[in-house]
């Protein structure tokens, strides 16, 4: 799940203060899920941002934001907006711009990770989207996004009773892995090298694109 | 009526006519994997009996133990209690001690404090006392090995005394073990390090509410280690709860609408009763009727808005707000909404007041369990609005927002740590109110006018105090 | 038909009746004074930031239930005048406000309580004029009438508690242990702790009840209450501030303190007690509480409460309970509770 916490809150109303109707549009999944712009914490901030009197505030929910589908249905409280703040990922901010050509969309979060939730209010980072996937060679716990140094082959050294050199409230992740192998009766894996990684799969290579041909059926140029 | 009986104990005999009397057909399983083969809804009832020394509950025992010591041997008794103190286990000891010493032993019971329960205890201890067994009381104490035997040293506030014993015996009673199996089959859960012990650890700081009631309300726990808490004078209780639990639940049921639910599993996991859990068609949550324990924790913590009260009849009103009348879409009502508070802040602001001097200026929500009892006479000629709530944890920002709208300021009274009958509603309470209160205060407006107390069943005095600075909107 | 006789309308009478009431039987509560609650009513919650599970909302809304309670009657200034048996029942009769009245009941519950501590000890709140030795009785005061920032009229440099006065002595005919005082004592000090966290606070003690599971006393030195093993010898008064003479590992010693509370505990009222063992025909014990003469399932009179024993708030709820069980449960098999401490 894409994991974000919502911009605190006097920045909200530093970038929106230009603006006299501003649309707020809530995410109904990921943000939802953790707590940052769902329906709830849409109208919580509508009622907080009103309290001036000098702006007026519309709050809609669309199911998600990253599919054009459901920004449908609100074209009318969007062309009634000076602007919109989106509740939503990164993504979503993106796509509800792309769609509302002319209007500012504003973004109310700081989209974090790719993470889980642990427990009611505690979230951890688990994925970076590296694009090659080798949780098989290491038990299932990622060295790129776990290991504080995305280290391919053993620790740093520098762990401390199995926490990071970093900051000692991160587990190594290689402390982690070294279990998890334990547990699997693969210890053998510790001794397979993981060779250089060409980082072109991941972000380095520019932003990245999937395609399923036997569903685009059409050629799509681009 | 069904009821599983789930673990061993030697009251299984005498409780089971009980229950059959007042009509219950009672299953009783031993182990895990018999419980998870009964069906979900039927009551169940944990059983424990703590595992003691089998040299404390058993004469025979301890006299083969000292079988080979010298008469002039000591034998120490240690009572160390970092346990649950027991008056059961103390009971145990004073027998085996009072036994041994008549066989002309040298006995010394060591304890840090006694939990005298009753005049038959005095009586135990001045027989044992007869018989030559020596009780020392100490404040702190080291324990040593030494060639084979164990060498204590103790402080007893006045003196130290070193002793060495070939037989230490350690007085303490662990509760079985498959307990805290059961306990965690059936999602009862555990607090902080303190396992499934005598009726702590499983319903939280309030034990002593309802001896034999956990948080969940289908599952029951008798423990049987204690001996001034009659067993006999829980069931007629017990039997009550149980009955009920084949009848309507309460008044105030949560209730989730399954197309705003997106199923994050947050409800479930912030439920003091367990009262949440997917739907047939695993496609949202659900609230349990027999279950909801009606705190409203789960309405005002859900980040969709799925959540709200109703009536037990389908047609219900709820609390929650529905900004949706007709024509209008969404957005639009709650842009009027907004609007409205946006005016009426306008107006504090600038001084005016809002519509009249009579209208009460204060909203004070108050939890029924311990500040709305003291409502009356705490807050007697106070001009303030008084609203009861199931629990702290009932109320929600927007509801707070929403008194805003109408009043100076708002007072959310709470009660004490750890006294919360539904575990954490009161803490959720004030968390929530510290964040409002601080988002409040980057915006640039006066915190003061949400505030919040924690209090208990008699404090008219404090509760009284918290609405009159509530009222000023002073710092605190 | 059950008829239930509850005499005395305090916490273990009341709860008796709620029992009684939920399994169908009627009873009819005769408490002396002018309203139902006894002691309890007078008792403050003892949370400092936490709950210290002291009992006390464990008695929840039991006032007013009785009061709202169809199957209970009760009877406010009223007293038991005379018993007598007929039929296998009860005829009493009972004074009440507006005259003597005569009734018929199959079994008594006697839950008359204890004695006021106050008449023991003599000192007592009284809100201006606030004596600087104290009771029991006082310290429920100070918690209950507490404000947010105040227990006291000012705040005190040190307070002192002498454990076990009037209990555990030989002398006094009082060598019993009250049960409760360790308790709410100790709670008290942990309040008085939080809210003067500077003041110093010093129990004279001979051991230490274990109120909370793990190492009480440590848990209480850590919150700077200190302890002296000693049975203070002497209370003299430099003024209105009393002094304290005892002894402890340097030897002998005398401390003047600004508050100092004595743990009296719970005594019985022998008068009373004796004059209903005459009307109910059960005995007075050498500790002066009541105790049974022949089996309650036999006799019909039973017993609950501190009228049985001292007994905290918590343990009073337990016995009203265990008796009205017993009552209900009076035809029904599966009475093989016994057992012999669990020792074989």
């Amino acid at each position: 799940m894409i994991i974000a916490s919502q911009k605190p809150i006097e920045e909200i109303r530093e970038t929106i203060k230009p603006y006299k109707k501003v649309l707020i549009a809530a995410c109904g999944t990921c943000v939802t899920v953790c707590l940052a712009g769902g329906e709830k914490e849409a109208k919580e901030l509508a009622d907080l941002l009103s309290l001036s009197g000098d702006q007026e505030f519309r709050v809609v929910t669309p199911k998600r934001q990253c599919d054009s589908e459901f920004l449908e249905e609100f074209d009318k409280d969007v062309s009634w907006a000076d602007a919109g703040l989106s509740l939503a990922c990164g993504v979503g901010v993106q796509y509800l711009a792309e769609r509302c050509t002319g209007k500012p969309i504003i973004p109310g979060l700081n989209t974090a990770f790719m993470g889980t939730n642990r427990d009611a209010g505690y979230w951890t980072e688990m994925c970076q989207g590296c694009g090659n996937c080798v949780l098989e060679k290491t038990g299932g716990v990622c060295p790129v996004a776990r290991c504080s140094k995305s280290h391919f082959n053993g620790p740093c050294g520098g762990s401390s009773k199995g926490k990071c050199e970093v900051n000692d409230s991160i587990d190594c992740a290689w402390q982690l892995i070294y279990d998890r192998l334990k547990s699997l009766n693969q210890m053998e894996r510790l001794f397979e090298t993981i060779p250089p990684r060409d980082w072109s799969t991941s972000r380095d290579g520019g932003p990245r694109k999937i395609r399923r041909p036997d569903v685009a059926i059409e050629e799509v140029t681009e | 009526m069904k009821t599983i009986l789930a673990g061993k104990s030697r009251y299984m005999e005498a409780l089971r006519p009980a229950l059959h009397d007042a009509g219950f057909d009672t299953i009783a399983v031993e182990t895990v994997s018999e419980l998870k083969e009964l069906p979900k809804e039927y009551p169940v009832i944990l059983l424990q009996d703590t595992a003691l020394n089998p040299l404390i509950t058993n004469k025979k025992a301890a006299e083969k133990a000292i079988h080979g010591l010298e008469p002039k041997d000591l034998i120490v008794f240690l009572m160390d209690q970092n346990q649950d103190a027991s008056p059961y286990i103390e009971n145990c000891v004073l027998h085996i001690a009072s036994h041994l010493a008549g066989l002309k032993r040298n006995i010394a019971v060591l304890l840090r404090s006694s939990r005298a329960s009753d005049s038959e205890f005095d009586e135990r201890y001045r027989t044992a006392r007869k018989k030559g067994v020596a009780f020392v009381k100490y404040e702190s104490i080291d324990l040593g090995s030494d060639d084979g035997k164990t060498r204590i040293e103790l402080w007893d506030g006045r003196a130290k005394l070193t002793m060495e014993t070939p037989l230490c015996i350690l007085c303490e009673a662990s509760p079985a073990s498959e307990l805290y199996a059961f306990a965690d089959a059936l999602h009862v859960r555990t607090y902080g390090d303190r396992a499934v012990s005598g009726s702590r650890g499983v319903s939280g700081g309030r034990w002593f509410l309802n001896q034999g009631t956990t948080l969940k309300r289908n599952v029951k726990l008798i423990h049987t280690d204690s001996l001034d808490q009659d067993v006999r004078s829980i069931v007629p209780s017990l039997i009550r709860e149980l009955k009920k639990l084949y009848e309507p639940g309460q008044e105030k049921i949560a209730f989730v609408d399954s197309k705003k639910c997106a199923f994050c599993y947050t409800c479930y996991r912030v439920c003091p009763h367990s009262a949440l859990a997917p739907d047939e068609d695993n496609e949202a949550m659900k609230a349990e009727e027999l279950l909801c324990g009606g705190c409203g924790i789960c309405v005002s913590v859900c980040p969709a808005g799925a959540i709200s009260f109703r009536e037990t009849e389908p047609e219900g009103t709820s609390d929650f707000r529905e900004a949706e009348p007709d024509g209008t879409s969404e957005g639009e009502a709650v842009a009027q909404h907004t609007e409205a508070i946006g005016q009426h802040m306008a107006v504090m602001e600038q001084g005016t007041g809002a519509s009249g001097k009579e209208v009460p200026k204060l909203k004070i929500f108050c939890c029924e369990n311990s500040a709305f009892p003291l409502s009356a006479e705490a807050l007697s000629g106070i001009n303030a609005a008084i609203q009861p709530v199931a629990c702290g944890g009932e109320i929600s920002t927007s509801m707070v927002l929403e008194a805003l709208k109408q009043y100076d300021s708002v007072l959310a009274a709470v009660c004490s740590d750890d006294a919360c009958k539904h575990r954490d509603g009161n803490k959720r309470c004030t968390k929530q109110m510290e964040r409002l209160k601080e988002r409040l205060e980057k915006l640039g407006y006066n915190p003061n006018r949400i505030s919040s107390v924690r209090i208990g069943i008699t404090m008219a005095d404090i509760l009284r105090e918290a609405a009159l600075t509530a009222l000023k909107g002073e710092v605190r | 038909m059950k008829n239930v006789l509850i005499i005395g309308g305090g916490l273990a009478g009341c709860t008796a009746a709620r029992e009684l009431s939920s399994a169908g039987i009627h009873c009819c509560i005769v408490e002396q004074s002018r309203d139902i609650g006894g002691k309890v009513r007078g008792y403050g919650c003892k949370s400092d930031s936490k709950c210290n599970n002291c009992g006390l909302c464990a008695v929840g809304s039991l006032w007013q239930d009785i009061r709202e309670d169809s199957r209970v009657r009760m009877l406010c200034s009223a007293s038991v005048v005379d018993i007598s048996q007929a039929d296998g029942e009860f005829c009493v009769l009972i004074q009440t406000e507006s005259g003597k009245i005569e009734e018929r009941f199959t079994e008594i519950i006697v839950a008359a309580g204890f004695q006021d501590s106050d008449q023991t000890a003599g000192a007592g709140y009284d809100g201006s004029n606030f004596p600087r030795v104290c009771t029991g009785n006082a310290l429920e005061l100070l918690m209950k009438e507490r404000s947010i920032d105040s227990l006291f009229p000012e705040q005190p440099d040190s307070i002192a508690f002498i454990m076990c006065y009037g209990s555990r002595t030989r002398k006094e005919r009082a060598a019993y242990c009250s049960q409760v005082c360790c308790a709410y004592s100790t709670r008290a000090a942990k309040v008085m702790k939080q809210y003067y966290p500077g003041t110093e606070v010093v129990f004279f003690y001979m051991d230490l009840q274990a109120v909370n599971p793990g190492n009480y006393a440590e848990e209480l030195a850590a919150r700077g209450i200190r302890f002296e093993r000693c049975r203070p010898g002497e209370i003299s008064f430099e003024g209105k501030y009393p002094v304290v003479a005892y002894e402890d590992a340097e030897g002998k010693k005398q401390k003047r303190f600004d508050y100092l509370f004595l743990n009296t505990g719970i005594h019985p009222d022998i008068t009373g007690n004796t004059a209903l063992a005459d009307l109910t025909g059960l005995k007075v014990e050498r500790s002066g509480f009541l105790g049974y003469v022949s089996e309650p399932l036999k006799s019909g009179v039973y017993l609950a409460g501190c009228s049985l024993f001292p007994m905290g708030i918590l343990d009073t709820i337990a016995s009203a309970r265990n008796t009205a069980a017993m009552l209900i449960n009076k035809e029904a098999r599966g009475s093989n509770w016994e057992h012999e401490g669990g020792v074989q």
